[in-house]
């Protein structure tokens, strides 16, 4: 019995040998090799309305990781693999760089969207809240990625880093239309998943970092959405052209965002609006109540009060950042044969606290009084969530 | 005796997976980057009457490379990682070890270029601290380069201590 046990321990603790073996090759002996990764864990509670109760949701949001590698200097390879609530696997960002001039590059494949803040820093260390924005989730809409080819560059002499690439519209109609007056856009990201193209879309953005502690960002997105309509249509056909027209969405998005750090004070601001075409035919041929205005905004004031500003909680390697936002995202600020709809102004007011317990580790915690502009109610919303990243 | 013989595998890995990184990572100061450190040298002695000479031996510096700038004072050069590349930036030092500037000669990541900006690599001039956490609490951080930030003040400092090492031991 004795001498089982003993063999037992010996052959875990050689098979650990052996696991830390392996493991080791592949870092050391692999200088360009790269993992990471981000966790997102929440948990929301609803308070009460009246005598209407409602369940708190547990919930990983989100598990990404991240594997890079660097060919060479000049070639490299981005992806990031996400679990979405435990049971949904996407490809978040899959993608090639390669540096044509010192400080430009050309990249191809699945990429991010460089529109606003969160879409491209979406790191759950990175921002404050439980949970990301909603003027990012709904008017932008994040994590918004699509498959393309850009080039990414910056002049460190002007202080600028910039962004413009080609990539494929939101899928509007699929049998059907996928926007909607509620969520705008959101539902018609692609993600990459057997994705379809008539013509690309454009996207593009510049960040101007040359006042320390500021980052001001501009982003743009032109384009028309696609249509499934188009597949196998003649174009002959005049009554079936104009009926596949009326399928498709025009879209001018612009952004404005700025970032300002100072010592423990910390300001974020950012500006989302959307002009939509082509809505009345849309909503008509789809019975869909689309926006043809999509606004969104936020501003956001956080502090670290471990910074010595409160006695016995000092501290020089945690963070405890507090932090109030202001926010209202309305996907009909104004709409095109359908009435405007007050629900989908919604405004919420965010105050909560990130215990920051190293760069990359945050443990969560806000309350949300949401509303919107048909009614005087309110309601609340408790988070509780981590965050990591590395 | 299994056992033992994974263990003596996996060090020679180790050590020749280190030696070849080592090799590889190496990083060639070229005559753009001279010109540049010869005109910040300038622009901070006011001076165009100096010379560099390379205050050597690999093993005490790591691949930290330290010069002395006859007579007025040192100039470091290193690589640190930003997210999945890496960057090459330089130090001025006074000969006291204080520094006058630090400035970043190639940037080679899509995000975290922000830690390039001069005005930004000003606040290390006005550093003067003996322990790493109030060095890096005396940097403001940026929003969207965190990882590069967190680097160039974790390298920068160890890079002022081997020089600080250096000037005691001499």
């Amino acid at each position: 019995m004795k001498r089982t046990s003993i063999c037992i321990m010996f052959i875990a603790l050689l098979s650990n040998v052996n696991a830390q073996n392996s493991a080791e090759k592949i870092v050391a002996g692999n200088p360009g090799l790269h993992i990471g990764g981000y966790a997102q864990v929440d948990f929301n509670l609803n308070t009460r309305q009246g005598t209407i109760h409602n369940n708190g949701k547990l919930d990983v949001h989100r598990l990404v990781t991240f594997f890079g590698y660097n060919f060479n200097e000049k070639a490299s390879f981005v992806s990031e693999v996400e679990f979405e609530h435990v049971s949904e696997v996407y490809v978040e960002q899959v993608f090639l760089d390669y540096k044509i001039k010192k400080n430009l590059s050309i990249n191809a494949g699945l990429m991010l969207i460089p529109m606003g803040i969160q879409n491209l820093y979406h790191e759950p260390a990175s921002f404050n809240g439980v949970e990301r924005t909603n003027v990012d989730k709904y008017i932008i809409p994040t994590t918004w990625r699509e498959m393309g080819i850009g080039l990414s560059g910056r002049s460190i002499e002007h202080s600028i880093n910039y962004q413009a690439m080609l990539v494929n519209g939101f899928n509007g109609y699929n049998d059907g239309g996928v926007f909607s007056g509620k969520s705008g856009l959101r539902s018609g990201r692609q993600k990459g998943a057997e994705s379809y193209i008539t013509y690309p879309d454009f996207a593009g953005r510049v960040s101007y970092y040359g006042h320390p502690g500021l980052n001001l960002g501009f982003s743009a997105y032109v384009g028309d959405s696609e249509s499934k309509a188009y597949d196998g249509l003649d174009l002959a056909d005049e009554s079936a052209v104009a009926s596949a027209d009326s399928t498709i969405i025009g879209i001018q998005m612009l952004g404005v965002d700025a970032r300002y750090n100072k010592g423990s004070l910390q300001l974020t601001g950012q500006y989302i609006l959307a002009n939509l075409s082509n809505t009345d035919q849309y909503n008509a041929i789809t019975s869909k109540d689309l926006g043809s205005k999509l606004t969104g905004y936020y501003a956001e004031v956080g502090y670290n009060l471990m910074d010595g500003i409160i006695p016995f909680i000092e501290s020089e390697t945690e963070e405890l950042i507090a932090f109030a936002r202001y926010e209202n995202y309305n996907t009909h600020a104004e709409s095109e044969g359908v009435a405007i709809n007050d629900v989908y102004n919604r405004t919420e007011m965010t105050f909560g606290l990130g215990f920051k317990v190293a760069q990359g580790a945050v443990f969560k915690a806000d309350y949300q009084i949401k509303s919107n502009a048909s009614s005087e109610e309110e309601t609340g919303q408790f988070n509780f969530g981590i965050g990591v990243w590395f | 005796m299994h056992f033992k013989n994974n263990i003596s595998k996996v060090a020679t890995l180790i050590v020749a997976a280190l030696l070849f990184f080592s090799f590889t990572s190496a990083y060639v100061l070229n005559a753009r980057d001279w010109k540049k450190i010869e005109k910040s040298t300038i622009a901070l002695f006011n001076t165009a009457d100096f010379s560099f000479s390379e205050i050597n031996t690999v093993s005490k510096f790591g691949p930290t490379r330290l010069f002395k700038i006859a007579d007025l004072g040192y100039l470091a050069f290193d690589q640190a990682p930003s997210k999945f590349h890496k960057f090459e930036y330089y130090m001025i030092f006074s000969d006291k070890g204080d520094i006058l500037k630090i400035d970043v000669l190639n940037y080679n990541e899509n995000y975290g270029a922000e830690i390039c900006n001069k005005r930004w690599l000003k606040q290390f001039q006005k550093i003067n601290t003996s322990s790493f956490l109030t060095y890096n609490n005396s940097i403001d951080g940026i929003s969207g380069a965190t990882l590069s930030v967190q680097s160039i003040s974790a390298n920068s400092w160890q890079v002022t201590q081997k020089l600080k090492t250096h000037l005691q031991l001499k």
